[in-house]
């Protein structure tokens, strides 16, 4: 929350109303739509989910594919970078906020740390659900005429947002621990990296025990299959149900640890700097 | 030497037309035991995949581009003895020159390790297939010896014949594809331009506050 961002006296009287963390969710929404980088993030995903959609429609290449194949690169894409934008955001909140030197505002309000934290975290997540809604569009139009529209919102909505706690709690937890703006935002992507790196390792390697154990454990390899098994394979959803169970996991544990943890650590210095 | 030369003593006293008749006799017995010798010793997994027949369901597909078709190929023991540890396994491969063709695209489970076979008995297995390049495409199956040894047998061309064509009506993707950006991208300017009024009022104002 910037400074200059302070509630204004007209909006006074429904502040002392509200909850604290629905205020500082109210405070991070205006600090990241009306005078941050909410939409310009927006603005460039997009322009890559148009490209994308815009190539499987032409591109002979590209078309040889079924739609349901089409709309799942699409959903996987839509999922992988909307889950980037949610991390970026969350690893700048509090690193952020010390930098530019409004953390100290932040930290003497009368508001609890945890409710901080819960603020800050369901901010980052509005901007995985803008990312959705513009999202709808680009799925209507791979999948109309297959009845797979529907169905590939659900499932967006259901791992994406998993996947969206997961990644928001991650990044507030690292912006929180972080010196600074820049070591937050460079160790939150090389996390991130790290967590998509599986789904390079050859096939082969996919197949066997240790390598389906590591995607399965992995909770954004995990929800990609989940995605891929139902959309493209056909399978319901029940029968690969188990990959969802570390999407769900960590998006809880590290929804919680942010909430609790992270406010607990939240100082003007990052602990990694003590 | 001399233990030679007392072996070779009783063979000079043998009539002169008996001697080469005896030899081919003994190299003629000691050729079949060879043969024979070689017939037992070679592994019966060879032995079985020689006596192996692969038919299929099907020799022609027509099929669009990215469409799946099946088919059921079936082997038959045509031996005396069961056949076993045998492998089955699919291939793919453009007939016209040109594009190229992985079959690992193409079927995701390519290879089948086969129970034994009976004598006189036939197993039937089924290959599910995605037409994933078009043109003229060659398909088969071949059962080989899991010893790698002898030669693979394999069964008749299915001949598929993989029509190009779009899966996506493309009619309307530019409107999509430029609207929605354009869309964003005027609301983030509309805001951007709010923002710098409000800032460019208030300046006056405090200007004025403070005079």
């Amino acid at each position: 929350m910037a400074a200059s961002e302070q509630p204004s006296t007209a909006s006074v009287p429904s502040e002392r109303t509200a909850r604290p963390w629905a205020l500082v969710t109210a405070h991070e929404l205006r600090d990241l739509w009306l005078a941050g980088r909410g939409l310009p993030l927006i603005f460039a995903f997009s322009l890559l989910l148009s490209v994308i959609t815009y190539l499987a429609a032409t591109n002979q290449a590209l078309n040889f594919l079924e739609q349901r194949e089409a709309v799942n690169l699409l959903l996987q894409v839509a999922v992988a970078v909307g889950a980037l934008l949610v991390l970026l955001t969350a690893a700048d909140s509090v690193s952020g906020e010390r930098e530019r030197g409004t953390l100290e505002t932040l930290l003497v309000t009368p508001v609890p740390r945890a409710q901080l934290m819960a603020g800050k975290l369901l901010a980052a997540l509005s901007i995985w659900f803008v990312a959705l809604a513009v999202t709808v569009p680009y799925v209507w139009f791979l999948g109309r005429g297959v009845g797979v529209v529907a169905e590939a919102l659900i499932l967006g909505v259901v791992v994406g947002s998993l996947l969206a706690v997961f990644l928001a709690g991650l990044g507030l937890l690292v912006s929180v621990l972080a010196s600074s703006n820049r070591v937050s935002l460079s160790v939150s992507l090389f996390l991130l990296l790290a967590l998509f790196a599986p789904t390079q390792l050859p096939a082969g390697a996919q197949k066997s025990w240790a390598g389906e154990l590591l995607l399965r454990v992995n909770p954004l390899t995990g929800g990609e299959h989940y995605l891929g098994q139902i959309l493209v394979s056909g399978h319901t959803w029940s029968q690969d149900a188990s990959w969802l169970v570390s999407p769900a996991v960590t998006a809880v544990a590290f929804g919680v640890a942010a909430i609790v943890v992270g406010g607990r650590s939240m100082s003007l210095q990052g602990l990694m700097s003590r | 030497m001399s233990r030679a030369r007392i072996a070779r003593a009783p063979r000079q006293g043998l009539p002169a037309a008996a001697a080469p008749a005896r030899r081919d006799r003994v190299i003629a017995f000691l050729c079949l035991a060879l043969l024979a010798t070689a017939a037992l010793l070679s592994p019966s997994s060879a032995r079985a995949a020689e006596q192996i027949a692969v038919s299929v369901d099907k020799t022609d597909v027509s099929v669009g581009l990215g469409e799946h078709f099946s088919f059921t190929s079936t082997i038959t023991n045509q031996g005396s003895g069961p056949a076993t540890d045998l492998v089955a396994h699919l291939n793919v491969v453009s007939l016209a020159k040109g594009p190229y063709v992985d079959p690992e695209d193409w079927s995701s489970r390519r290879t089948q390790y086969l129970p034994p076979i009976p004598a006189g008995e036939s197993l039937t297995l089924d290959w599910e297939v995605q037409a994933v390049n078009p043109g003229s495409i060659g398909v088969y199956v071949a059962v080989l010896p899991r010893d790698g040894s002898g030669r693979p047998i394999t069964g008749p061309t299915i001949h598929a014949d993989i029509a190009q064509r779009q899966t996506l009506n493309s009619d309307g993707v530019l409107p999509l594809a430029l609207g929605i950006p354009a869309l964003i991208g005027l609301l983030a300017l509309g805001l951007r331009y709010e923002r710098r009024r409000g800032r460019t009022a208030e300046a006056p104002e405090s200007g004025t506050d403070r005079g």
